[in-house]
């Protein structure tokens, strides 16, 4: 199987504090990979560099062997990229059907983006469908629960049509239900073809759902493997597991 | 049929509709300039020579001297790429005097003096160019071209994150508003008959600034309602005339502190929808 | 001949550095510490001078009017903290300064509906009409005592801000607004203190302007006052001492502009040199790092 993104020798420090220390990883196409590990450990600070809004002292990021690094973070978005974030950002002036529209604009073509085309418009019902949230279509998104604004973000980010999707704790805020509804849509979304990375507390979700879990402590990757590899590794158990037991 | 006072104050408003919009235009991408003054003295001094020296027909002159001030607003912009907030603000007060101080200085179009003998514009031209320009914004303001204004407004880098360029946006945004402050100059020239200097200072800025901010700041309809209130408020208010501009300063506190949005906003036309759409 | 004409300039330019940068510390001591834009100072600082003008007319000894006059201003500035910028405190930036230049029009209006908009002309009598000659350079009382005060007001200020708890609290709540409410400071008190401060330095200045020019109208607010938003951007709006380099590095400047250049140019002049620091080093001569100046707005 392809790698859709190579993730290798990544360093990066923040004035003499170092967030990441080499870190390396491969995501492989169409699957589900988790990236777990305490807070502060870096799991964000992989994805801010994957998205462009750090630059890595060094190392390099490909997304199907286009080099990532250096490219202004729009452009990598359009390169197929999309991203949720820990604490939400909508635009806090817009429906719910604003960002279905708005995030596949970049997509069409300037005079195309003045009325939107059916295929918009269709992907747009498409998306909401999706993840539950067409009862609340013209609703201003930040007004609605923040379980229903975390789906709203996963939406928009699904909406531009990625390659790979990266989700930033994506259950936080969620009930039972609703977590297990959700492992069953990115399922479906990997189904497609999708390939996802999330970094998520949660190990009951996390386990069930990744093909594929890597455990960050202090910067640096301490494991990586499947599911039930990683439950056995001695160094993730005493690193964070066994921080919880 | 309007008395010549009374179309003259028509002439006015439409003038300063105008000048809200380019100011409307550009605070949707979160930038406030406080010198649109300049783009409407470019309009205003370069259509003048166009037609005057040059004896150029006047839309075609308003139409080059709109996208001069364009380029313009695409210089003034890229400052606007690293400046934010106050410190755009401040930049934009700067442009506008510079401008001033220049048409000061230049002696080809009169200096200090000032320049006229431009011919009169009859009051269906100007309305014409108003109602042209805010239906354009208007439908604009329907498309995705304005979410994606919006979008810049509301969190920059999220905006980014959905693949949107910015950069481009917040230019295009500030070329507009150029472009639209210079037909307001260049149908004030022609409605007036004579420009100086002085016409474009930090009040006539800042004039633009309060009709948008009281007519209702989150729609280019507010605009309307802005550029009514400044023309008509000083008519029903004749007794205290000298006490005009105290007025709309309190005003503009008022509404600010009561208010923010304007007398108009989107919400109020949302409203409207969502009745039509349950009857 | 040439050499003593251009240090009178330099002197004259002097004069009108000290008085930016009054006017520019009290627009940065707000910028600095509060993050918002006071536009009303300039129109305070003209009230300043209206106020000091007409004291001194009524046979009011010039310090008794300067104090009188700063008063005046601070009492102007505190009334617009309460009205028009605490409700708006949480707002983003731009909406206070907004409700500020809804002041400064009412406070202009106020003015020319007092004092008329004519010019108003000041006949300067005793010792205050004395000067000194040096050869062909000549330096007036008004100049020097627009030089002490000046001088004076700053080192007070600098002595306020960095010796004293009300100083230690201002930079508290300048660097971390949640955090120096912990630690005990009452923001909303501080916000007073800081406008007060600033109106007391706008007035100051518009007294000053007064006595070295001896002629005022209502517009000197955006004539003078704009400029000083340039001086406090070339100095560093967040680092409130840039003024006192910017101050006079613009005086001389306007002032060689006008001897040089035509007196039409010096607007021309000064904000452009602002537009080039805004594009160059958008904190200023002495800002901090150009993090800090981004993090404010």
């Amino acid at each position: 199987m392809s790698n859709v993104l190579e993730f290798r020798g990544i360093n990066q420090s923040f004035g003499g504090i170092k967030a990441l220390s080499d870190v390396s990883f491969d995501l492989a196409k169409g699957s589900i990979t988790g990236a777990i590990g305490p807070n502060g450990a870096g799991k964000t600070t992989i994805f801010n560099v994957i998205t462009g809004a750090y630059r890595p002292d060094s190392g390099s990021v490909k997304l199907n062997g286009q080099e990532l690094l250096g490219l202004a973070p729009y452009r990598i978005a359009r390169a197929g990229i999309s991203r949720t974030f820990q604490n939400i950002r909508l635009f806090p002036s817009m429906t719910v059907w604003d960002h279905m529209l708005l995030s596949q604009a970049p997509r069409t073509p300037m005079l195309g983006r003045l009325i939107p085309a059916r295929k918009v418009t269709e992907r747009a019902e498409e998306m909401m469908e999706l993840f539950g949230i067409t009862g609340v279509r013209d609703r201003i998104a930040v007004s609605l629960p923040y379980g229903v604004q975390r789906k709203v973000e996963m939406a928009r980010a699904y909406a531009m049509e990625p390659q790979l999707l990266l989700l930033d704790e994506p259950v936080a805020g969620m009930n039972h239900d609703e977590a297990d509804h959700l492992r069953e849509v990115l399922l479906g979304l990997r189904g497609r073809g999708l390939s996802i990375f999330i970094i998520e507390h949660d190990m009951r979700f996390m386990m069930a759902l990744c093909d594929e879990i890597h455990v960050m402590n202090y910067g640096r990757k301490i494991a990586g493997g499947k599911p039930s590899e990683i439950q056995s590794d001695p160094a993730v158990i005493a690193a964070y597991l066994g921080e919880d037991a | 049929m309007l008395s010549s006072y009374q179309a003259g104050l028509v002439a006015d408003g439409s003038i300063l509709l105008l000048g809200a919009l380019s100011v409307y235009v550009i605070l949707s991408t979160g930038q406030l300039s406080l010198g649109n003054a300049g783009f409407m003295a470019i309009g205003a001094y370069l259509s003048s020579w166009l037609t005057v020296s040059v004896g150029m027909p006047l839309t075609l002159a308003i139409v080059i001297s709109a996208a001069v001030s364009a380029v313009f607003g695409l210089i003034i912009g890229f400052p606007a790429l690293r400046l934010k907030g106050l410190y755009l603000a401040m930049a934009t007060i700067g442009f506008g005097e510079i401008v001033r101080t220049f048409f000061l200085n230049f002696e080809p179009t009169g200096g200090a003096g000032g320049f006229s003998g431009m011919e009169h514009v009859p009051l269906w031209y100007i309305l014409g160019w108003t109602v042209f320009t805010l239906g354009c914004v208007m439908v604009t303001e329907r498309t995705r071209w304005w979410l994606e204004i919006r979008a810049v407004n509301d969190d920059e880098l999220a905006a980014g994150l959905v693949g949107m360029n910015t950069t481009v946006t917040k230019l295009m945004a500030f070329m507009t508003g150029a472009a639209i402050a210079a037909v307001a100059g260049a149908l004030f020239a022609h409605q007036t008959l004579y420009i100086e200097p002085a016409s474009f200072g930090f009040e006539r800025s800042t004039e633009f600034v309060l009709a948008m901010i009281l007519g209702g700041s989150s729609l280019a309809a507010g605009s309307i309602v802005g550029a009514a209130l400044l023309i008509l408020l000083p008519e029903l208010l004749r007794d205290f005339v000298d006490w005009r501009i105290a007025i709309f300063g309190a005003l503009l506190v008022a509404v600010l502190l009561v208010r923010r949005q304007g007398v108009l906003d989107r919400n109020l036309f949302g409203l409207a929808r969502l009745w039509r759409r349950v009857n | 001949m040439g050499v003593s004409i251009f240090i009178q300039q330099v002197l004259n330019g002097l004069t009108l550095g000290a008085v930016y940068t009054l006017i520019a510390l009290a627009f940065s001591l707000v910028m600095g510490i509060l993050g918002i834009l006071n536009l009303a100072i300039s129109e305070i600082f003209m009230i300043g001078a209206f106020v000091g003008f007409s004291l001194i007319t009524a046979g009011v000894p010039v310090w008794i009017a300067l104090i009188g006059a700063m008063i005046a201003a601070a009492l102007v500035s505190i009334v617009i903290a309460r009205i028009g910028y605490e409700p708006l405190r949480n707002a983003n930036h731009i909406t206070p300064m907004l409700s500020t230049l809804g002041f400064s029009m009412i406070l202009q209006n106020l003015a020319t509906n007092t004092w008329g908009s004519d010019p108003m002309q000041l006949t300067l009598e005793g010792w205050l009409e004395t000067r000194f000659s040096f050869g062909l350079v000549s330096l007036s009382v008004v100049q020097i005592v627009v030089f002490v005060v000046t001088v004076g007001l700053c080192v007070l200020t600098a002595l306020l801000i960095q010796r004293t708890d009300i100083g230690r609290a201002l930079r508290a709540v300048a660097e971390n607004r949640e955090i120096s409410r912990i630690l005990g400071v009452r923001p909303r008190r501080m916000i007073l203190v800081a406008f007060a401060l600033s109106g007391l330095l706008a007035g100051a200045a518009g007294v000053l302007v007064g006595l070295h020019y001896s002629v005022i109208t209502p517009y000197i607010g955006v004539e003078i006052g704009l400029k000083a938003i340039a001086v406090m951007i070339v100095g560093g709006a967040t680092n409130i001492w840039g003024a006192l380099l910017a101050g006079p590095l613009i005086g001389i400047l306007e002032v060689l502009t006008v001897a040089y250049g035509g007196a039409a140019m010096r607007d021309f002049v000064v904000y452009g040199f602002m537009i080039v620091i805004l594009l160059v080093r958008p904190q200023g001569l002495l800002g901090g790092s150009s993090k800090t100046s981004g993090g404010r707005v």
